[in-house]
């Protein structure tokens, strides 16, 4: 029985080690692929309509940078992950 | 109604348990897990507010996380797209993390809460980031009405707020957006100057005094593009954050002659002056918002918090030149704070709860953290094969004292722990702030980090003047003021050129607390937030005259501040102190080299 224990213990062993393994091989190329399919291509679009979400241009020009907050919004608000 | 407040995943995380608006109990994960700045689910932390707070297995009422993680994922992916297709790299260490984990926060807290033990709340709720720091900052001052400002690195998009607190409603007016951060330029010059980004930060504050602001000018007209109202935009063409894993460019090294300075290399005056530099430009922006803030809402008084509340040398100036007659500044003003406001906003916000300034504040003086009995430590020590020497309620005080002034260096651990990054004398090493070399000595043999490094003198508060310019109490040693001119001294022989050098000066007649530029971040210590700590320095200043002492928080290199008992007796061996007072308790080390040799204490 606890020759059992231990095969199965490096058993386990073995299988997060592969799965890590896995995951250290296709987490990257899966991204990669996120990246190149979706992301490139919406950069793209981002230079071809002039757009900066992240508004960079340096010096901005604007008296202030201070922006106006949302007002606060209905109570469910709590409940929501996103304002 | 019991509202558990959590903060995770960046740095910091904690947990924050009020109950029908009055602060039950907090602290950060770090002292649990014993990782510095930890960042993990605040398993420890959660399971200790909710024990603290008498909860039962029914669970608190309601979990609310301190900031909108879809939000901020929203900024990841705009990041993203705008920077594409640079910044894969940093993508793939982001990205695996929000999809296994920051994504999915009601499913961990209903995990975590039933591995605890606890029913599982009905569902998770959500606050904003800088609202909850805004909560955190108003909520438990003493102010009816106030001004707001808040600024860190980033939070979901904002980077600074203002807004005006008034009764029981927070209102966040106007802010600021990634990736123009005040925070962030302060965090990339730490990154430059060979410190680690959210942990080294006030390394760098403690550094620019030795500096020249020479780099200002740099600064002013290349990175920033500054507004009279305190609002700038970066140039990001000189900062790494958006697209790589460093915090600066090639072009910020070309701009400030050379590579960013590595952990371990020396610290020349370059980064002396770099950090007085961004140190002074902060000052500056921060004041600029302060007057905007003012101008905004009107008021006379202001909350601050954010991680760049923690500044206490622009919190001086804030006080000093700034437009407000009072300033009240959260004592957990990063991150982990999230936590506690987050709870706060939903019961005054959300649940309608009534809300009464409390004279003083309503931090009950941040002693929110665990606390263990004289007999359950007295059980701890003779577990651990130490003899303690027990001390009797009335004598404590004196016997502490009586080993300050012997120039002994001791650790107090007593009653509970504090809530943020300060020690408070609660978990704190204490020493005589008069002794030669006592500085140098505790930098070296018990915190063992640089040498430039100041320590805080904890001042009885009815004596902080004889002491200090100092208009007002500083209760969380969130403030810097000069010492008193007539207590400076002026050493013999040419000022040093080197850090190193200026460190070794001694200054003033508390050189041990006494900063290079003549100045101190003062702890005042009053006998009705702390009269255990407050009877230590009465009783210190009777048998020598003083009415303070050198106080740092309780921990070695690299460690978070000590939790248990279990902890301070740890470090109180490994950091080479004299003696440890826990509880009614003193251990003392026999054979510790001291100035004043043996005191005839008990081996550990």
């Amino acid at each position: 029985m606890a020759g059992d224990g231990k095969a199965g213990n490096r058993l386990a062993r073995l299988w997060r080690a592969a799965s890590g393994a896995a995951r250290a091989v296709f987490t990257p190329v899966l991204l990669g692929v996120v990246w190149v399919l979706i992301f490139v291509p919406g950069r793209l679009a981002l230079v071809l309509l002039r757009r900066d979400p992240l508004k960079r241009r340096f010096p901005g020009g604007a008296s202030s940078y201070w922006v106006k907050s949302r007002p606060p919004a209905a109570k469910d608000r709590w409940k929501r992950q996103f304002s | 109604m019991n509202i558990l407040g959590l903060s995770a995943f960046y740095h910091d995380s904690a947990a924050a348990l009020v109950r029908d608006g009055e602060i039950i109990a907090a602290a950060q994960e770090e002292r649990f897990s014993r990782k510095k700045h930890d960042a993990d689910f605040p398993r420890g932390a959660m399971e200790y507010c909710l024990r603290a707070g008498g909860v039962g297995p029914e669970g608190p009422d309601a979990v609310i996380f301190y900031e909108k993680p879809l939000d901020k994922f929203d900024r990841l992916l705009e990041t993203c797209f705008s920077v594409a297709p640079r910044g894969f790299r940093s993508f793939l260490v982001s990205m695996p993390l929000w999809l296994r984990e920051k994504l999915w926060i009601p499913l961990t807290v209903e995990r975590e809460m039933a591995r605890a033990g606890f029913k599982l709340p009905r569902e998770t709720l959500f606050s904003g980031h800088h609202e909850a720091h805004a909560a955190s900052a108003f909520y438990p001052s003493p102010f009816e009405r106030s001004a707001i400002l808040t600024v860190d690195g980033v939070g979901e998009w904002a980077t600074a707020a203002i807004g005006r607190g008034e009764d029981s409603q927070v209102h966040v007016m106007e802010e600021m957006r990634f990736p123009h951060s005040l925070g962030l330029l302060y965090s990339a010059f730490t990154y430059f100057c060979g410190f680690r980004v959210n942990d080294g930060e006030y390394k760098l504050m403690g550094l620019a005094p030795y500096g020249k602001p020479s780099y200002a000018g740099t600064i002013r007209e290349k990175l920033v593009d500054l507004r009279e109202d305190g609002s700038f935009r970066l140039n990001m063409e000189y900062f790494g954050y958006l697209d790589g894993l460093a915090m600066t460019s090639q072009k910020f090294d070309a701009l400030f002659g050379g590579p960013p300075r590595k952990m371990d290399g020396p610290l020349t005056m370059r980064e002396a002056d770099l950090a007085r530099s961004v140190q002074e430009v902060t000052e500056d922006i921060l004041l600029r918002m302060a007057r905007h803030a003012s101008e905004l809402t009107g008021e006379g008084r202001l909350c601050l918090a954010g991680g760049v509340a923690l500044n206490c040398v622009a919190n001086g100036r804030l006080r000093r030149e700034g437009p407000f007659r009072d300033i009240w500044i959260q004592p957990a003003s990063g991150d982990a704070g999230g936590a506690l406001g987050a709870a706060l906003a939903y019961w005054h916000m959300g649940c309608d709860g009534p809300r009464k300034a409390v004279p003083g504040d309503a931090m009950k003086g941040a002693f929110l953290g665990p606390e263990w009995t004289d007999n359950e430590i007295g059980d701890i020590l003779r577990r651990e094969g130490v003899s303690p020497r027990q001390v009797a309620g009335a004598e404590w005080p004196r016997e502490v004292a009586k080993l300050v002034a012997a120039g002994r260096v001791v650790g107090l651990f007593q009653g509970r722990m504090e809530f943020g990054p300060r020690a408070l004398g609660n978990r704190s090493i204490i020493a005589d702030a008069r002794v030669p070399g006592m500085r140098e000595r505790i930098n070296a043999a018990v915190k063992r980090r640089e040498s430039f490094r100041p320590f805080a003198p904890a001042v009885l508060a009815e004596g902080a003047g004889e002491y200090f310019e100092l208009e007002a109490p500083s209760p969380y040693m969130l403030l810097t003021a000069q010492v008193r001119k007539e207590r400076l001294r002026e050493p013999a022989g040419p000022r040093p050129a080197s850090v190193d050098g200026m460190a070794r000066l001694e200054l003033s007649d508390i050189p041990a607390v006494t900063h290079v530029d003549g100045s101190a971040r003062i702890q005042t210590v009053s006998r009705e937030q702390n009269p255990d700590f407050h009877a230590v320095l009465a009783a210190f200043k009777e048998m020598t005259g003083c009415g303070l002492v050198l106080n740092t928080s309780f921990n070695a290199k690299d460690e978070p501040i000590v939790c248990s008992p279990v902890d301070a007796l740890r470090c109180f061996r490994e950091a080479g102190l004299d003696d440890l007072a826990i509880g009614p308790y003193i251990v003392s080390r026999v054979t510790a080299p001291s100035p004043a040799g043996n005191i005839g204490g008990v081996s550990s």
